[in-house]
């Protein structure tokens, strides 16, 4: 397990010009950073950087290849049949394992283990399609939890979901994966939404990023 | 009874068309699966018709490079025999038909991927495209006066059989594309359909999402040139379309769309020879047919669960 999951080092990011000050950033396992901030800050723009899908304006970053995510939902995905259990297996594969035609037995134990963390066994053979946006997320979530990366990153990955839901669901994130050393990284327009999961947050305010810690012993 | 008969007495001579209609069905059925969900319907009426016109120039290039070229009628089928004539083995071997056909498509595509890539409305880029083709098609029709006929039948898929060379060539590329796309069909599902999450997770999805849409387009390129542009459009998106009405899974749909696709290749060719029909537009048939009958029985089936369900 590394010491530091995602370390950014006087980052700037944006499409054209950087969006924020420069940002000295550091994810440890174990710890849960709710990301928050009114549209269009960058919020996004960030974890697009961190993620790879584009370059940094400036500055430079470090962070653990050993990583999933979980997009804002897409139509796209509804295109392909697969039911629940097909769709959290899309979580399993890493680097050069999807060139095996069947998985590992301990794999596919770990399916019904997040299945189980998530309480999705009733869903599980239903169509991905034919569930509700809120229970997809949950999924989605869960895909993203079932190889117990050392990083996740949620963009607003309980968009969808009522409150108590929403609430529900990260908390079930931070008891599955969190207490094994998996640091999370969470955007939300709401953080009350985040509820106790969070032992910190990151709050872009008019180009200006704060962190704190919200938990007692968080650093 | 007695045409079916018929049939299977002069198994020998009809061999290597049934099967190699089957084989393509199987093939066209099973990578029809990516055609279908990754919405590239367009794409493959499009590398089709290119095809089409890369066939049709692989017969007029010849005489337009003053390569000695024989055409002769082989039981119904065309071949350009370059290979024999020409004076350099490299360009016969890039002349045969079925090499520059292939190697046409490839090209041409790769440089309309390229335009799509750049273009706000890709799907004008394969408009462009598969309107150019059709005219090319007809005008280098008119240079090739007496071989058109023979062409023309090729690629609406009234080829009665299927040269050996044809029947071994599309043998060896459906058993390396089925085997690729069995083996690794987590990656090409990951890479199609789950992009982001596939990148975040180190699966290299440029490379998966290009080898696929090589393989989709030397497999049309083929089968184009072997059945025709007609058949091998029907295998490429009607298989799936059955597939998809019942299947759960994209791996299910796969092996069930090269099932319905061999089937449709195999039973299209004996229920043409039985009518005394054209071969390709029979073949589409019976895919349609498959299609109507898995949509009409796995919405009956979801009707009665339904009603389960409420009661």
């Amino acid at each position: 397990m590394r010491e530091v999951c995602l370390k950014c080092m006087q980052l700037t990011f944006g499409h054209t010009a950087a969006l924020t000050s420069p940002l000295d950033w550091e994810v440890k396992p174990g710890e849960f950073w709710a990301v928050s901030g009114p549209n269009g800050c960058g919020k996004t723009t960030l974890m697009r950087t961190v993620l790879g899908f584009l370059d940094p304006v400036s500055g430079t970053f470090e962070r653990t290849e050993s990583c999933a995510y979980v997009a804002q939902l897409a139509d796209e995905l509804l295109d392909a049949p697969a039911r629940v259990s097909d769709v959290i297996r899309i979580g399993l594969d890493r680097r050069r394992t999807w060139f095996l035609p069947f998985y590992r037995y301990r794999k596919r134990a770990s399916v019904d283990e997040v299945l189980s963390a998530f309480e999705l066994e009733a869903l599980k053979d239903r169509a991905f399609q034919e569930i509700s946006p809120g229970e997809r997320q949950r999924v989605l979530m869960a895909q993203a939890a079932v190889s117990a990366p050392e990083l996740i990153v949620l963009d607003e990955a309980a968009s969808a979901m009522d409150p108590l839901h929403a609430s529900k669901s990260y908390e079930k994130m931070a008891e599955a994966v969190v207490a094994c050393g998996t640091a999370v990284v969470a955007i939300t327009h709401h953080l009350d939404a985040v509820g106790d999961a969070a032992t910190h947050v990151l709050r872009f305010d008019q180009g200006k990023i704060t962190q704190i810690a919200v938990k007692k012993g968080a650093k | 009874m007695e045409r079916i008969e018929l049939f299977f007495d002069s198994w020998e001579f009809f061999r290597d068309a049934a099967l190699g209609s089957g084989i393509a069905g199987a093939l066209l059925g099973a990578l029809g699966v990516y055609i279908l969900l990754g919405r590239l319907v367009f794409m493959s009426v499009t590398t089709a018709q290119v095809s089409s016109a890369g066939v049709a120039l692989s017969f007029w290039l010849p005489a337009l490079t003053g390569t000695a070229a024989v055409a002769h009628e082989h039981a119904g089928h065309v071949h350009c025999n370059v290979a024999e004539h020409a004076e350099s083995p490299v360009i016969s071997a890039l002349l045969s038909p079925a090499v520059f056909s292939i190697l046409f498509t490839i090209s041409v595509m790769a440089l309309a991927n390229v335009a799509m890539r750049r273009s706000r409305s890709p799907e004008a880029v394969l408009a462009v495209l598969y309107l150019s083709g059709a005219a090319a098609t007809v005008l280098i029709g008119t240079q090739i006066v007496h071989e058109i006929q023979d062409v023309q039948q090729l690629l609406i898929g009234n080829a009665v059989l299927v040269a050996h060379e044809d029947f071994i060539g599309l043998g060896v590329i459906s058993a390396l594309m089925l085997a690729m796309f069995s083996f690794g069909h987590r990656g090409f599902e990951a890479a199609a359909f789950w992009p982001q999450t596939a990148s975040v997770a180190g699966i290299p999805v440029g490379v998966l999402n290009m080898v696929r849409l090589i393989a989709l387009t030397v497999a049309i390129a083929y089968t184009t040139r072997v059945m025709g542009a007609l058949p091998v459009f029907a295998f490429s998106c009607l298989p799936a379309l059955a597939a998809r009405a019942f299947s759960p899974n994209l791996r299910v749909m796969f092996f069930a769309a090269l099932g319905i696709g061999a089937c449709a290749g195999m039973l299209g060719y004996l229920a043409a020879f039985v009518f005394d029909l054209p071969v390709g537009p029979v073949q589409t048939g019976v895919a349609l047919v498959f299609v109507f009958i898995s949509v009409f029985i796995s919405s009956a089936i979801k009707r009665i669960k339904e009603e389960e369900a409420i009661s």
